[in-house]
C-alpha cells in the first residue's frame, strides 16, 4: 500500500481544500482529492471525509453519502490497515455508515453554532495524536448545527472519547458543553485505533495565521501514519 | 401505486426541534402542550408490475431510516 492521503469529495462538501492546505502546509505532500464514486482506494494510506454540506444534508446528515461506491469499498480500504479522519460532517458519516458507534443530533440550542472552543486531548495513545501531552487544552473551531453526540452504549464510550470540549482549564461542564454532546464529546476513536470522528475543525488551525493547535495532530499523522 | 413511508425518532431520543416548538407553543399561550414530535414521510411512486414488498421495505430500514435511532412504518396509499 502506498503512502498517500486522500480527501473525499461529495456534492456539498467544503472543507477539502482547507484539508489539502493543512496538509501541505504540514509536511504531507502527498494528498489528493477524490471523487465519492471512486472503487479503488488501493493507493491510499489515509482517507478523510471533509466538513461541508455533502448532498445537501438530505435525509439525513451523512446519510446518502453512505452508499456511495467510495462507502462501499472502505471494508476492503480498512482490511488493508488504512485509516479514517471524519471532521465535522465526515463524523455524521461515519456513524451513519456505523462505522463508529452512536449519533449525532441536532445541538441542543438548535442553533448553527460557529465559534472557537476549547478541546481537551483525552487519548494520546493514538496514530492521531501522538504528539499531544495527554490533558493539553487547544483551542480549535467549531462550526455545525448537527453535532450533539449520543451514544448508544453510555458504558463503553467514554474510553473510545479522544477529545472533549472544556473550558480553558479542562474542566467538562455544561457551560463548557456547546451542543449538548453526552460528556461533552467532541471526537471518538474505533475500538481498533484506526477511525477518528470528531466536530472540531483541526484542519483550520495548522498555520501561524489562524492558530497552530492542530499542527501537533498533522504532526502525528505524518509521522505515525504517513511515514513521512 | 403509491406508498408511504413515515420516519420517526424512537421513543427517548433527543429531539430538540420539537422541543422548541412545543416551547414557543407555551410561550404563545397554549399551555396545554405537553409535547411535538416531528416525523417525515415519503410517498414512493411505484410501477405496480415490478413492486416487491421486501425492497421497500430495505429502502425504509437502511436508507430513508437510521434505525439507530429512528422507526418506521410503511403504509399503502
Amino acid at each position: 500500500m502506498k503512502k498517500e492521503a486522500g480527501v473525499i469529495v461529495f456534492p456539498g462538501t467544503n472543507c477539502d481544500r482547507d484539508a489539502i492546505y493543512a496538509f501541505k502546509h504540514n509536511g504531507m505532500k502527498n494528498i489528493t482529492t477524490l471523487w465519492y464514486d471512486e472503487s479503488d482506494l488501493s493507493k491510499f494510506k489515509l482517507l478523510i471525509l471533509p466538513g461541508g454540506f455533502s448532498f445537501g444534508d438530505f435525509l439525513r446528515t451523512g446519510a446518502i453519502c453512505v452508499h456511495s461506491s467510495v462507502f462501499r469499498s472502505l471494508d476492503k480500504f480498512l482490511q488493508n490497515g488504512g485509516y479514517i479522519i471524519g471532521i465535522c460532517n465526515g463524523f455524521q458519516m461515519l456513524v451513519e455508515a456505523h462505522l463508529l458507534p452512536g449519533f449525532l443530533v441536532r445541538n441542543t440550542s438548535n442553533l448553527f453554532i460557529s465559534k472557537m472552543v476549547n478541546v481537551k486531548v483525552i487519548r494520546n495513545d493514538t496514530a492521531f495524536t501522538s504528539e499531544y501531552k495527554k490533558g493539553d487544552i487547544i483551542k480549535v473551531p467549531i462550526a455545525h448545527t448537527t453535532g450533539n453526540y449520543q451514544p448508544i452504549n453510555a458504558k463503553n464510550i467514554e474510553k473510545q472519547m479522544i477529545f472533549q470540549y472544556t473550558d480553558e482549564n479542562g474542566k467538562a461542564n455544561k457551560l463548557s458543553n456547546p451542543n449538548g454532546s453526552y460528556k461533552n464529546i467532541a471526537g471518538i476513536v474505533s475500538k481498533n485505533g484506526r477511525i477518528l470522528g470528531m466536530m472540531p475543525h483541526f484542519e483550520r488551525v495548522s498555520d501561524d495565521l489562524l492558530g497552530d493547535h492542530g499542527i501537533p495532530m498533522l504532526n502525528s499523522i505524518k509521522k505515525n501514519i504517513m511515514g513521512v | 401505486m403509491k406508498i408511504k413511508i413515515t420516519v420517526r425518532f424512537k421513543k427517548g431520543v433527543f429531539n430538540p426541534e420539537g422541543d422548541t416548538i412545543k416551547k414557543t407553543l407555551n410561550h404563545l399561550g397554549y399551555e396545554e402542550i405537553k409535547n411535538v414530535f416531528l416525523e417525515k414521510s415519503f410517498i414512493l411512486e411505484i410501477d405496480g408490475k415490478k413492486y416487491k414488498k421486501k425492497n421497500i421495505e430495505t429502502i425504509a430500514k437502511d436508507i430513508l431510516s437510521n434505525p439507530v435511532i429512528e422507526e418506521y412504518e410503511i403504509e399503502k396509499l
